[in-house]
């Protein structure tokens, strides 16, 4: 199990830009780690998202990709719907960024590709893209924007499975409107060659039901692609297909009403499989209450399910159930016994352990007058029985601004760890007399080590 | 030994519920009893004063476990008990009860005690180690049944209830308070139940209640249940304590297993929408 002593930063402040808020896509490419990192707002050039490299040999990034800038025109200036207000954004006159971040990162060989290739999805205003790098030094777009429909913001999960590379659509923009976290096209898309550009569709949109409204994340167990929905009205949905003839695949629904916790189970935001079953964390966005949804206020559960359909309770509310009598497997409950981790957002296998971290929301309570001082940061918990747990933090490594992970790479050097920071808070936190160094920091990422001898890592789906 | 709290909005299940839980072999199921309305015996005469009816139960109760039967002359007798004892606070007619039936554990449905928060929270404060069970119905269901027995109160009374009571109102307020309550207890101590599941999927939903309640849930013990008409409580009672529980459930209470069709919430009731305070609450109880 990852040792925290052993834990030590390998990229800090950004990595070059303070303003790169979200170490959010990451993979391991011929023995380089590549990381996507996210600018939440993509204003001006200022916010043009990077692709970094590092090379654990040398301990130094360099960056091999930036976005290209682009003219600010109307969808440049689309309202976030969860922003405050929801008022129109403000941009730069000298253009923005065609790309605020990225989504998806993975390796995949496809058809067409002479050897395994890295494809990685954008976040883009015009419609996210597909970019695709045989040498790890220039990336190429090899999709229209959107994939099928330019209003598509971007692609959260690339899992390959079966000599197809699959992709879900997350985010929206229309009529102004920007939606991170819905999508008009709820289906799974599916290439066989995603150099060509030729995507399909791998489902029906929500596998026929309206009310599954986005495909958050999709993982492999066993001869089974499993994808995981947002259904706001009766809660998650898990499908899964043994992509079989032609797309679009048949699919079965194997787990429905968020595990019986209903709407409070809205979403999943992170899947992998260990140890023989379909580890779920689910989440709630924004401070654990969907106000789109009108939703919550709860925290985070995770569940397993097993290929036979059987799910159990591993932390969450205890609770009757289809599936039985439900009490918590860790003997925790929602969040880690913790209200504020609303999200389980990303959760990985290594060296035959489970690793489940979160989004957690405490700093809000000091900015909003309801803490005393600054206090959060994301938890992250590891667990070799997939029943108990033990914590390698409980305060995002000291910094409550350090709100949530949203990489979590198992390599042969150790276990990599990146961060979302809401270090634009610091400057309003020290206004409130909180003793915190103001100037804004970006992401982190930090490698942990585990004593044991290195067996071989596990990849999870990134998205 | 830890009684069984069942709570619940009226028209959910609970006198049938309450029933077939009270003929578990290690259970004692009780009618409305109402001891949440006060501190002592004396504030709840006082509560039922202008509502006779309200006292039934607790008279049956008494009748049946002094006197071993329910007739005119054990009911008068059950009132003089209660008269010589209005100093008693609730909690020790409770403890009567309970040493009456030892050792079985009560289960109690008093569907006034979801009035308020504080109701529950008195009912926690007399046993602190009470089993509390939420049990729901779906809202469009619910509100039909109020309307219903509200209108045929008035055309028996003349009174003016179906117009008067909103039944969305009482739906929403009733589980609102139950959820609020159950917040405040350890992770355990309530547990929300689909009506709905229990009566439509017994083999399933049965055997985890007994878990839950850590009592027997062997086939006898299952098979017993099934039949909640066996209850000394579940018919009408003599003249002077005719109720104690929903008149409906009195004539007739046998329990006849069938799926239960649920409604989705999002279609209002009908024709007319639920208000969104509604809709959410219905969400997150698994009735979207």
């Amino acid at each position: 199990m990852l040792d925290p002593s052993t834990i030590r930063t390998i990229g800090e402040q950004g990595i070059g830009n303070t303003r790169s808020r979200v170490a959010h896509a990451c993979a391991v490419f011929e023995g380089r780690l590549y990381l996507g990192v996210t600018h939440p707002n993509g204003e001006g050039p200022e916010d043009a998202a990077r692709i970094l490299r590092y090379d654990f040999a040398t301990e130094h990034w360099d960056v091999v990709h930036t976005s290209p800038l682009r003219p600010a025109d109307d969808r440049a200036f689309a309202a976030d719907i969860l922003r405050a207000g929801g008022g129109r954004r403000i941009v730069s006159d000298q253009g923005v960024p065609r790309e605020r971040g990225f989504r998806g990162m993975c390796v995949f060989q496809g058809a067409s590709d002479l050897t395994p290739v890295l494809y990685c999805s954008t976040i883009s205003n015009w419609g996210g893209l597909i970019l695709r790098s045989d040498d790890g030094d220039r990336f190429e777009v090899v999709s229209e924007p959107g994939l099928v429909d330019d209003r598509l913001l971007s692609f959260r999960a690339l899992v390959p499975f079966k000599g197809y590379l699959f992709t879900t659509p997350i985010g929206s923009i229309d009529e102004g409107k920007l939606d991170r976290n819905g999508t008009s096209d709820p289906t799974v898309f599916v290439s066989a060659d995603p150099a060509t550009g030729q995507w399909d569709r791998a489902s029906l949109p929500g596998f026929g039901d309206p009310r599954n409204g986005v495909v958050f994340n999709m993982a492999v167990l066993g001869d089974h692609l499993y994808a995981g929905t947002g259904n706001p009205t009766r809660g998650f949905e898990i499908w899964r297909t043994a992509a079989e003839g032609s797309p679009p695949f048949t699919w079965e629904r194997v787990l429905d009403r968020g595990a019986g916790r209903f709407s409070l189970n809205a979403s999943v935001a992170s899947m992998v499989a260990f140890n023989g079953a379909l580890y779920i964390g689910t989440g709630l966005p924004g401070l654990g209450r969907d106000r789109a949804n009108d939703i919550g206020p709860a925290a985070a559960e995770l569940i397993r399910l097993w290929p036979d359909g059987r799910f159990e309770l591993v932390m969450g509310e205890p609770r009757f159930s289809a599936a039985g009598l439900q009490v918590p497997l860790s003997a925790m409950l929602p969040g880690f016994d913790d209200p504020r981790n609303s999200v389980i957002w990303r959760q990985a296998v290594w060296n035959g352990t489970l690793y489940v971290a979160t989004h957690h929301w405490g700093i809000y309570q000091f900015l909003t007058g309801a803490a005393a001082r600054p206090e959060g940061g994301f938890h992250l918990w590891a667990t070799t029985d997939g029943e108990n747990f033990l914590p390698i933090t409980t305060d995002g490594f000291g910094d409550p601004f350090a709100v949530g992970v949203r990489t979590l790479v198992p390599t042969a050097h150790g276990l990599v760890i990146g961060t979302d920071d809401h270090g634009t808070l610091r400057a309003r936190a020290a206004r409130m007399g909180a003793s915190v160094d103001e100037a804004e920091r970006g992401l982190t990422v930090s490698i942990g080590e585990d004593p044991a001898p290195f067996g071989e890592p596990a990849l999870g789906p990134y998205g | 030994m830890a009684p069984v709290f069942i709570l619940c909005a009226m028209r959910s299940y609970s006198s049938l519920i309450s029933a077939m839980l009270g003929q578990h072999p290690d259970l004692y199921g009780l009618p409305e009893i109402n001891l949440s309305v006060g501190e002592t015996l004396g504030d709840v005469a006082a509560f039922y004063q202008r509502r006779a009816h309200g006292l039934h139960g607790l008279l049956r109760t008494i009748a049946q476990l002094q006197a071993g039967q329910q007739t005119e002359a054990t009911i008068a007798e059950a009132k003089a008990f209660l008269a010589e004892r209005h100093g008693w606070s609730t909690s020790q007619m409770l403890d009567w009860i309970e040493a009456a039936v030892a050792p079985r554990r009560i289960v109690d449905k008093s569907p006034v005690a979801v009035r308020s928060v504080e109701m529950m929270q008195r009912l926690l404060r007399m046993r602190p180690d009470a089993q509390f069970l939420h049990i729901t119905r779906q809202p469009a269901a619910v509100c039909r049944s109020i309307d219903r027995l509200h209108a045929e109160i008035d055309a028996e009374t003349g009174s003016n209830l179906r117009n008067r009571v909103d039944a969305e109102q009482v739906w929403l307020k009733c589980n609102a308070n139950i959820m609020a309550f159950k917040a405040s207890l350890p992770p355990g101590q309530c547990m929300t139940l689909q009506g709905e599941a229990l009566l439509g999927e017994y083999d399933i939903y049965a055997p985890q209640l007994c878990d839950w309640l850590e009592i027997r849930r062997d086939p006898d013990a299952l098979a017993a249940m099934l039949h909640p008409e066996e209850s000394p409580f579940a018919t009408i009672g003599p003249p002077n304590a005719m109720y104690g529980n929903d008149p409906n459930f009195l004539k007739s209470a046998a329990f006849h297993p069938r799926p239960i069709t649920i409604e989705d919430t999002e279609d209002g009731v009908d024709g007319r929408a639920f208000q969104p305070a509604t809709r959410k609450l219905a969400r997150e109880l698994g009735y979207a």
